[in-house]
């Protein structure tokens, strides 16, 4: 079963000439339990991708499809974690998971909930920390917190933007293996869409990378290594070699889109 | 150093204390609310000493200045007697307003606070939510964002005599006066920080699916919060010239009429005295505002 489907999807941001799309004409299947990392430039649509399928704008023609359902606006059917700024700053590490909870299933009772909260802040190794607010925490932290977030949602799509973008190499590694670990484990089928400039990144996390160029799908690459992934062991194959010149060359290709100026 | 200003001061204050009890070319009423006066600074300094003990603090020096001003002032007009007596009180004069007065005193600062908190509460409170709601709803700020940016800048006391003459009673105009004078900026200024939220933030909370009122009151009231706790001196400030000037328009009580009613009669001594007294109900009011800033947020 498709848990995304897009059929020729566009953007177009407001004000802009059409010869510069944000998105032209995206069309993409992603099964359920996918995880799919997109690839790409800076400014080459990924972003936009993201905050159509959040349902933060509306796609300028062409449509979103989310388990056969017709996609309409924002839901917690879908958990968020972006770049820097996706916990809220006024309330502490276990608040911010709660609140999120809350929203997404407010049938959950109190104790539920807070069994819920706890036991993903403490798989995220976070637990200790509950009661500090995020301006206490380091950027890895906050990452942390908000992965323990969006998984305590139980959101059946996770939409990941950047979101090591801003952590040292070694943050990186750790939560790049703590999120492939809690994604493998978790009871129910999760499918994530990850966004990256980093190309390492993708091909240790991706069942599948999709390429953009700037407003299009340029390519899309099965990564076949078997989970849970052995980075070193990845690192030193031969296969991740061929997989990193081929993404490599077309990130050579396909060179950076500019925005002309208006 | 510390201990040496802490002498000077201490010396100074002994200098006034003797030059008070010498006789001088003007008689005065009582030196006794005068020295009391004097009394209770230096208890209240004394104390802030050994509440802060051990900072390097300069609370010596601003004695040194306020003894040596006090003392000026005392040689000046009731040692020599070398100003204006009608337009320049005595110290020993202004000073006995309080210890005689302070029952039209005390009247006269609740009557202010009463027009102040009401003015200045109802004018955040309503300032800030409106603004809010406004500021998230787009078809709502394109309505009221330029209606806002083109009554804000217009000062309050230009329609001040206006509101008086419209208003049933002169308390209600007055709150009216300082509610407009703080609901105007604080709307505009909601407006405005709901537009600068940091993208990925608003995002977040966007995602949720939160309705109006929830991202309203769960999401943009919280987030303004700070920046609402730290504009208020300046709100203070703002409600205590509209709270005095508007007094001073035709009121029959409060701080504002106290210093108008007594210009008119040329009396100085107790204008002199009501001005000290806003003086010390600002400073208290302020010290307060501190207090509440240090405290209302923990999430930064």
């Amino acid at each position: 079963m498709n848990a995304i489907e897009i059929h020729g999807l566009s953007y177009k941001y407001p004000g802009t000439s059409t010869a510069s799309p944000a998105l032209n004409d995206i069309n993409l299947n992603i099964r359920e339990g996918e995880f799919v990392c997109v690839l790409g430039h800076s400014g080459c649509g990924k972003t936009t991708l993201i905050g159509l399928l959040a349902g933060l704008i509306q796609p300028t023609s062409g449509s979103i499809s989310l388990y056969g359902q017709p996609l309409t606006g924002p839901g917690t059917d879908r958990a968020i974690v972006f770049q820097h700024y996706s916990l809220f700053p006024w309330m502490t590490a276990l608040q911010n998971v709660r609140f999120c909870l809350k929203k997404a299933q407010p049938a959950l009772s109190k104790q539920q909930a807070a069994q819920i909260a706890e036991n993903y802040l403490r798989q995220v190794g976070m637990w200790d920390a509950r009661s500090k607010f995020p301006y206490q925490l380091s950027g890895g932290m906050k990452q942390r917190v908000a992965i323990a977030r969006a998984l305590a949602m139980d959101a059946r799509i996770l939409l990941l933007d950047e979101p090591f973008g801003a952590l040292d190499a070694k943050k990186r590694y750790e939560l790049q293996r703590l999120l492939e670990q809690l994604w493998l484990n978790d009871q129910q089928l999760k499918t994530v869409v990850f966004v990256t400039h980093d190309i390492e990144e993708a091909i240790l996390l991706a069942d599948r990378i999709i390429f953009m160029s700037p407003g299009a799908i340029a390519a899309e690459l099965d990564i076949p290594f078997p989970r849970p992934r052995d980075r070193e062991q990845i690192l030193r194959s031969a296969s991740y070699d061929s997989l990193k010149q081929k993404l490599l060359s077309l990130f050579y290709l396909y060179p950076e889109f500019i925005a002309d100026e208006k | 150093m510390k201990s040496k200003s802490f002498i000077l001061a201490h010396l100074l204050m002994i200098c006034l204390l003797i030059t008070i009890f010498i006789p001088g070319a003007k008689t005065v009423e009582t030196p006794w609310a005068f020295v009391a006066a004097i009394a209770i600074i230096e208890l209240i300094f004394i104390i802030n000493m050994l509440r802060h003990k051990g900072q390097n603090n300069y609370r010596a020096d601003l004695m040194i200045l306020l003894w040596a001003v006090l003392l000026i002032w005392e040689i000046v007009v009731t040692k020599l007697d070398l100003l204006h007596p009608v337009l320049v009180p005595s110290a020993e004069n202004v000073f006995n307003v309080f210890a005689t007065q302070y029952g039209v005193l005390l009247t006269g600062i609740l009557s202010s606070l009463e027009l102040l908190l009401i003015g200045t509460i109802l004018g955040i409170g309503l300032g800030v939510f409106l603004g809010l709601i406004v500021g998230w709803i787009p078809r709502l700020r394109h309505l009221f964002y330029p209606i806002a940016q083109v009554l804000t800048p217009i000062p309050p006391i230009v329609y001040a005599p206006y509101l008086v003459a419209l208003m049933p009673s002169f308390r209600s105009a007055s709150a009216l006066i300082i509610f407009l004078g703080i609901f105007f900026p604080t709307f505009l200024n909601m407006i405005i920080r709901v537009g600068s939220i940091e993208k990925e933030l608003l995002d977040s909370a966007k995602a949720m699916a939160l309705t109006n009122w929830q991202m309203v009151t769960q999401i943009l009231l919280p987030y303004v919060f700070p920046s609402v706790i730290s504009g208020l001196k300046v709100t203070l400030t703002t409600s205590i010239m509209l709270l005095i000037f508007a007094e001073m328009m035709g009121a029959t009580s409060g701080m504002g009429y106290y210093i108008i009613n007594y210009t008119h009669y040329a009396n100085y001594t107790n204008v002199v005295a009501g001005i000290i007294l806003v003086g010390i109900v600002v400073t208290i009011l302020n010290a307060l505002v501190t207090k509440i800033q240090k405290h209302a947020i923990k999430w930064r």
